[in-house]
Order: C-alpha cells, then structure tokens, then sequence
C-alpha cells in the first residue's frame, strides 16, 4: 500500500478479520495506538486526539471503529487539521460510498475493501490457507488445505484459529495432513459432511452409522436438516438445470454456490430423480415438522434417514 | 470427613488422568511446552466428558509453582488452592446463573488486574451460552484486546447456541463423548479401589445408560452403592434406572413379529406390574426396534452393544422386513408422544400395538374375510362389541360419490351406527376409539354429518378429525349406508353421554378383573 499524502485511511469490508490484520500491522509500526469507540464518539474527543499531538512520541496512531459520524463536513475539516505525525485509521464493516466523508478518504486518503471470498473463488481461499500455514512456519498438504477448507467455510477468522490449533497439535512436525485436520475436527463437523457423501451415495449403512455417531455426540439436529436440505435443493437446482448447464463453474453462479460443491453434488446426480428429490425435500419438511412437535427427534432423524436411502433396502 | 461423591473423589486431577480426549489432552500439552497459549478456548462437548475438569487442570499447569508445565505438581500451594476451589486467580463462573450484562461488565473491570499468586488469571465460564445477547457484546469486547495475563475457558455443551463472533475468537476443542470400554475401564478401576463387586452385565448396562457421559456413569454406579451395597447385580441396575429389560424387550419383539396380540397385552401388563412407566416402556421400545433397525442395514456395530446382545438382536431382526421395523417405530414414536398428555397411557401403548399387529394380522387374513383382530386375541367367549351389541353385519353397497340427500333422516344414520363403529375399527383402531366418545346428532345444511363431542372430549375430536380417519369413517358410512356423507366434528356441551363400556366390559374385553 503507498503512503497518500493525507495519512488517513478506511478499511472496510465484511472480512473483518483482514481488517485486524490490517490494523496489527499497523498497530506493530506505533508505540501508542489509541483505540476510540466509535458509537460513543463526539466531536470534542476526536478533536484532541486527531488535532492534539502525542506527548511522548513523534507518531501516533488512531484507530476509529464502527465510527458514526452525523456532521461529516466538521469531521473532514477536523481531518484535514490533523496534527503532524497522527495517522488515523476508520475500521467498518461497511462503507456508504455517496458519503462526503467516503468521496473525501478516497480522494486524499486511502479506502480498502476487504471482500469475503466468493463460493467461485474456493481456489483463492486455499492458497490463503497454504501461505497462513506457511507464515506459521508449516506446510499444509492440498487435501488437508480442502479438507479444512470444507469444514470451516470460508470465515477466515475460525480458519486462521483452525491453522493455529493444528500446528500446536502436531508439535515438531513440518506438515500438517488430512489425518491431523479430521483429529482436531469436532465429531460432528466431519460425521455431518460425511453424512453428506454418504445420502449423495444412497448408502444406507454408512448413514445410519454416521447419523448415530451425530446424535450421540448432541449435535444439533436442525443444523444437520438444514444441511441436508441445501444438499438435495443443490442437486434439485442442479437436476432442473440439466440439458441447460453442465458446467459446475457455471452452475455454481447460477444458483450461488460452491464450484467444488456443485461438483461433488453433480458426480451424483444421476442416482436421482426429479420426482425423488422432490419427494426427499417432503420428507425433510415433515420431519422438521415431526421434531418440532414433541415426537422422538433422534428416532425420527434416523427413520428419516432410513427412508431417503431406499437404495439400502 | 463428610462423604464425598465418587465422581469428585475421582475427578481428573492431570492430564494424564483424563479419559478418552487424547487429541484435546495433547494440543493443551504442546501449547504450553512451546508457548502458543491462546487467549481464549472454547470447551464443547457433552455433558459429563471432561469439559470443567480439563480447564482446571490448564489452570493448574499455568500456575503451578514449577510451572507452566505440561505436568503440574499437584502438590504446590497453587495446585492445591486451584483443586480445593480457593486459588483467587481461578475465576470460575456459571453463566447459568450469571448472564446479564452487569455480571460481565464486573468481570471485565476485574480483567485488567495481574494474577495475585500465579502467572495468568484464567477465567472458567461453564454454560456459557447461557448469557445473554448483551452480555456475550460485552465479553467480546474484552476477547477482542485481552490482556496478557489472562486466559478465558469458556465451556459449553450447546456449541451452536455461542455466537460466531464469540466462537471464532476462541481455539475451539470438542471434547467428544467418551467411548463404552472407556467408562467401563474407568468403572472397573473405580470399583477395585472401592472394593465393589459389580457384574459384566450390570456394568454393561450402567456404562451404556450413561451415554458417554463419564460423570453420570460414576454417578450411577454411587446410587448403586447406596442401593444395594458393595455387590451390584444386573436386576439392580434394571430396577433403579427403571427401564425394561433385555427379556421384556425381545418378548415384545417376538410378539410383534408373530402378531400375537395377547402376548403383547401381557407383556404390557408385566411391565406395569413391576412399576414401569409406560412411557419408559414406549422409549425402551422405541430403541430396541431402532436397534433392530441398525441391524438390518448392517450398522449394529455403531450401536457398542456386546456381542451376545448384539447376536440376539440380529437373530430378532431376521424376523423383520425393513419397511415393517420402520412402521413400528414411526407408530411406537407417534404412541410416546400422545402418552405424554393422555391420561391413560398404558391404553395409548395397547391401542397403538393392537393397531400395529392388526395391520399385519389384516394382511393375513384378508382372504378368508375372518373377525377383527382384536377378536383373534380374545378368547371366543369374551368377545364383545361396544353397547354389547351382535357383531354387526357389514352390508357392502354400490359406491355413491353424490352427498346422502339433506332429508336423509339422521335415525337411520343412528339406527347404523353400530355397524359403522365395527367398519371403522376394522379400518382404524384409533380412529374407532375416537368416534367412540362421539355420537351423531345432525345432518346440517351441507348434507354433512355433524359427530358431537363432550366437552373435554377435545382430543377424540382432533384424533377424527386427522385425514386418515376421517377418510376411514366416511368410507365406513359409506360402506354401510350406500352413500358418501361428509362429517364434521364438533365440541356440544349438550351432548351428555351414558358410559358404553362399563368396567366389568372393560375387564372382560382385556381379560383382566374390577379391583375397585
């Protein structure tokens, strides 16, 4: 990033964990960062700290959070009146780009945006995860990079905790692999993806031992229906789109989802008819309706499962 | 000295001590040999699996005397105040208890101070997703930009209930649930200590009724003691923890495989007798027939049964189609349901078994057109009808589809009801139970039949009212009038109606007698 004439800088941006990033690095370049709430701000408090200069060093940082600034002209004339050596950081998690204050930061400061990585941008976010295991002093192999990378989503933020977890894991070694990825998973992260594969499958065994695994360890049965549902209207999208779309890239921004997803889903989809995954989406709603109205939720997870399997019989 | 629980007597005190977490149990260790605390861990898992006592045992190897070290002491002023609850740096707080927002401001004004005795301040939050929207904002705050010195365990069995903001500041460790021959090593252990004699089976069922969940385990073998003494057999454990047990179970299964209906009936009565909730019964029947379940599709190993119960199982499942174990288990589940707010729960499981057998015995029997199933239970002298009426003769008619013509007098409606209650039990016994309890007593305006109910009688109304038997009770009327009529149900508070069956009948239908 160059330094703009005006040291005054705004990132904002749903990724807020960049931001952090952004601002430690900053913050590692300061002795005394000033950290300013920005709900509670008042013109009067910033124009000491934005005006006034530090007693003890030459430079100063202030980092600004969440600001809400009403008179936006008397907050530009307080910084173009900054005190010499004070840089000033904005941190939002959103930016209203017709806003003077915006137009003002663009034109002699600097605004960044920090952008979550698209479901068609999966390639991206394993190379983040590669060079985040690297500035840890670790490799991390492709299919433990994927496999992290299907567990976690794309949160940067419980990724990076992840990395760090598995690195304290395995101690002295260079690498991490799959293996070390599904040790520190929770059960039910990995039972519930492998539940997945395993209704892509038809395989009723494979279900019903997964599908026990997840209730014993408590695992919430209407996160794994909701799972489940966006499975089969995947592959109903993707089963509509047949003869129109075949290509998962393409698919994938069709309906908004994952390349790698829509893939694994497509691989399948054969298995399946329209009329059977209609039929599945019914099963799924009635059981919801069964769970939420007092009868035996595990009992009637795994009946659930037996009867979207049917394959297995 | 007081007595002491056992599952505190045998609290993990190190690292090594804890049972079944060795991935949680070496993260913590390297973490503290090279030096990559995190600022905050969150503890998930299941109740019972080590959560509370792990964080106890962090705090004692960061504030041990000879440490921070993988392996404290035990022995130091440190571990020792830690372990007796005393230390002042180990801040435990039940977010049960203390949610709000004022609870966490304090703590966050008490975050900024150093450790007094040790090296870090760790803070053990327990059910943290107890606190409230406001107070986790709070507690974010200060996870945000925590101080060097302190260390958060934030401990909860509700993962998916702490919000991602939270979470996701957090090195996260699932504390999984503990497996069968895990606690049933850690029973045995406990028990030559203590000098119990407990049988394998018995420590089968007692391990397996825990559910992974080490405490409630120890916690069970400790009534045992208390219950009958130093020598715990199996019958002990069935009889404290109340659920049926293993010949119960598979009588009822063989029941249910050959459709003997009066077996079935005994077995209720049985289960009764020897003081079983028949809800617990439904439950334990629930699960054995899922078991069966599992052994049909080949996943019996995930159930961690033993190998003869597990051999048992699978000779009782043979005796099962798939699409007949999921049946029984869709009826048994809808039947635990409504016992819950049924006052006779025990007639709830009869009639929903009675439905169940009547089904296959229906099927059976359909060629030679024979007795309703219940009456293939009862003994011939025995068998009655409802107002002990001659077993009425269904007279099959012509379909009509047309409404029965609004003149269609209401008497010849009441003169057939007797005939049309033995079509609807042969259709749908819950259905016959409910159209019971009512009684015809109009032809309104749209040429439906109005069935009133007396007040409270709610639930027969809304039982008819379900689409099956509503279908199955205009297909009856049908069938005995030669007509279609729509019904509908009403609640009448005119409607007083004299008891059908008296209790004598009752007994008699069920084989049983008047007590009082």
């Amino acid at each position: 990033m160059s330094r703009s004439k005006n040291p005054v800088f705004l990132f904002f941006g749903e990724e807020d964990f960049l931001i952090d990033e952004k601002i430690k690095e900053f913050k590692s370049r300061f002795s005394a960062p000033e950290f300013l709430d920005g709900e509670k701000l008042s013109l009067t408090t910033l124009s000491d700290s934005l005006c006034g200069g530090s007693l003890f060093t030459a430079d100063k940082l202030v980092v600004i959070k969440e600001a809400k600034i009403d008179d936006q002209a008397a907050m530009i004339g307080l910084l173009q009146k900054l005190s010499d050596g004070t840089t000033v950081v904005f941190a939002s998690s959103s930016a209203d780009k017709r806003t003077k204050l915006y137009k003002w930061i663009v034109e002699h400061g600097e605004a960044v945006e920090f952008k979550t990585f698209a479901p068609w941008e999966q390639d991206k976010l394993l190379n983040w995860i590669g060079d985040r295991a690297r500035g840890k002093g670790k490799k991390i192999s492709q299919a433990a990079a994927r496999l992290l990378q299907e567990i976690c989503g794309g949160n940067l933020r419980l990724l990076d905790g992840e990395i760090e977890k598995i690195i304290t894991y395995i101690g002295e070694r260079a690498e991490i692999g799959s293996a070390d990825v599904l040790a520190l998973a929770s059960a039910g992260e990995t039972s519930a993806f492998a539940l997945m594969d395993a209704l892509r499958e038809k395989d009723i065994r494979r279900s019903l031992t997964l599908g026990q695994a997840l209730l014993r360890n408590k695992e919430d049965i209407f996160s794994l229906l909701g799972l489940m549902t966006s499975q089969y209207r995947l592959m109903l999208q993707i089963k509509s789109l047949a003869g129109r779309e075949s290509e998962p890239n393409a698919i994938a921004r069709l309906v908004g989802g994952s390349p790698y997803y829509v893939r694994k889903c497509s691989a399948h989809i054969g298995r399946f008819t329209l009329p059977e995954l209609k039929k599945h989406l019914a099963a799924l709603l009635a059981a919801g309706l069964k769970f939420k109205t007092g009868e035996n939720q595990s009992v009637n997870f795994e009946l659930l499962l037996a009867d979207l399997c049917p394959a297995g019989r | 000295m007081s007595y002491v629980s056992l599952y505190r007597k045998y609290r993990s005190q190190n690292f090594d001590d804890l049972v079944g977490q060795t991935v949680i149990v070496q993260t913590l260790k390297n973490a503290i040999k090279s030096n990559r605390l995190a600022h905050a861990y969150l503890f998930s898992g299941p109740r019972g699996t080590g959560k509370t006592s792990t964080a106890r045992i962090l705090a004692k190897a960061l504030n041990c005397k000879d440490g921070p070290t993988p392996n404290p002491c035990g022995q130091c002023d440190n571990c020792e105040k830690i372990r007796t609850g005393h230390s002042v740096d180990v801040i435990e707080i039940d977010a049960a208890s203390n949610r709000g927002i004022d609870e966490i401001r304090e703590l966050r004004e008490r975050v900024r101070y150093a450790p007094m005795e040790g090296r870090y301040k760790v803070y053990i939050i327990d059910e943290v997703h107890m606190l409230t929207q406001e107070a986790f904002n709070a507690l974010l705050k200060t996870l945000e930009e925590p101080p060097a010195h302190t260390i958060f365990v934030l401990a909860t069995t509700e993962n998916q209930k702490v919000p991602m903001t939270i979470a996701s500041r957090c090195q996260r460790l699932d504390f999984a649930r503990l497996k069968l021959d895990e606690i049933k090593e850690q029973l045995k252990k406990i028990s030559k200590v203590e000098k119990f004699e407990i049988d394998e089976k018995a420590l089968d069922l007692v391990a397996r009724s825990a559910e992974g969940a080490m405490r409630d385990a120890i916690s069970l073998l400790d009534q045992l003691v208390s219950f009958s003494g130093h020598k715990i057999a199996y019958d002990d454990v069935v009889t404290l923890l109340g659920t049926a047990d293993e010949e119960l179970l598979f009588g009822f299964g063989e029941a249910a495989a050959t459709g003997d209906i009066a077996a079935v009936l005994e077995l209720i009565r049985k289960g009764l007798e020897e003081g079983r909730s028949m809800q617990q019964v439904a439950r334990d029947l629930v699960l054995h027939f899922r078991n069966l379940l599992h052994l049909k599709v080949g996943s019996g190993e995930s159930l961690e049964l033993t190998a003869d119960y597990l051999k048992r199982l699978e000779a009782q499942a043979g005796k099962f189609t798939f699409e007949r174990i999921k049946a029984i288990i869709s009826a048994l589940s809808r039947a635990e349901l409504d016992m819950k707010w049924h006052p006779h729960a025990r007639l709830v499981l009869e009639v929903a078994m009675m439905e169940l057998l009547g089904e296959r015995q229906s099927v059976a029997v359909a060629s030679s057109e024979t007795s309703t199933v219940v009456r293939q239970a009862v003994p011939a002298a025995k068998r009655i009808t409802p107002n002990d009426s001659p077993v009425a003769v269904v007279q099959r008619t012509t379909h009509d589809n047309s409404p029965v013509a609004p003149d269609q007098p209401l008497t010849h409606i009441k003169e057939h009801w007797s005939a049309i209650l033995e079509s609807m039990r042969k259709k749908s016994i819950y259905g016959y139970v409910s159209l019971h309890e009512g009684e015809p007593i109009e032809l309104n305006g749209g040429g439906k039949l109005v069935i009133g109910f007396r007040k409270g009688y709610s639930f027969h109304k809304e039982r008819l009212e379900e689409t099956k038997n509503k279908q199955a009770l205009e297909e009856s009327i049908r069938e005995v009038l030669g007509k279609h009529v729509p019904i509908e149900c009403v609640i009448s508070e005119g409607i007083v109606k004299a008891p059908s069956l008296s209790a004598k009948t009752v007994a008699d239908f069920f084989d049983g007698r008047v007590v009082s």
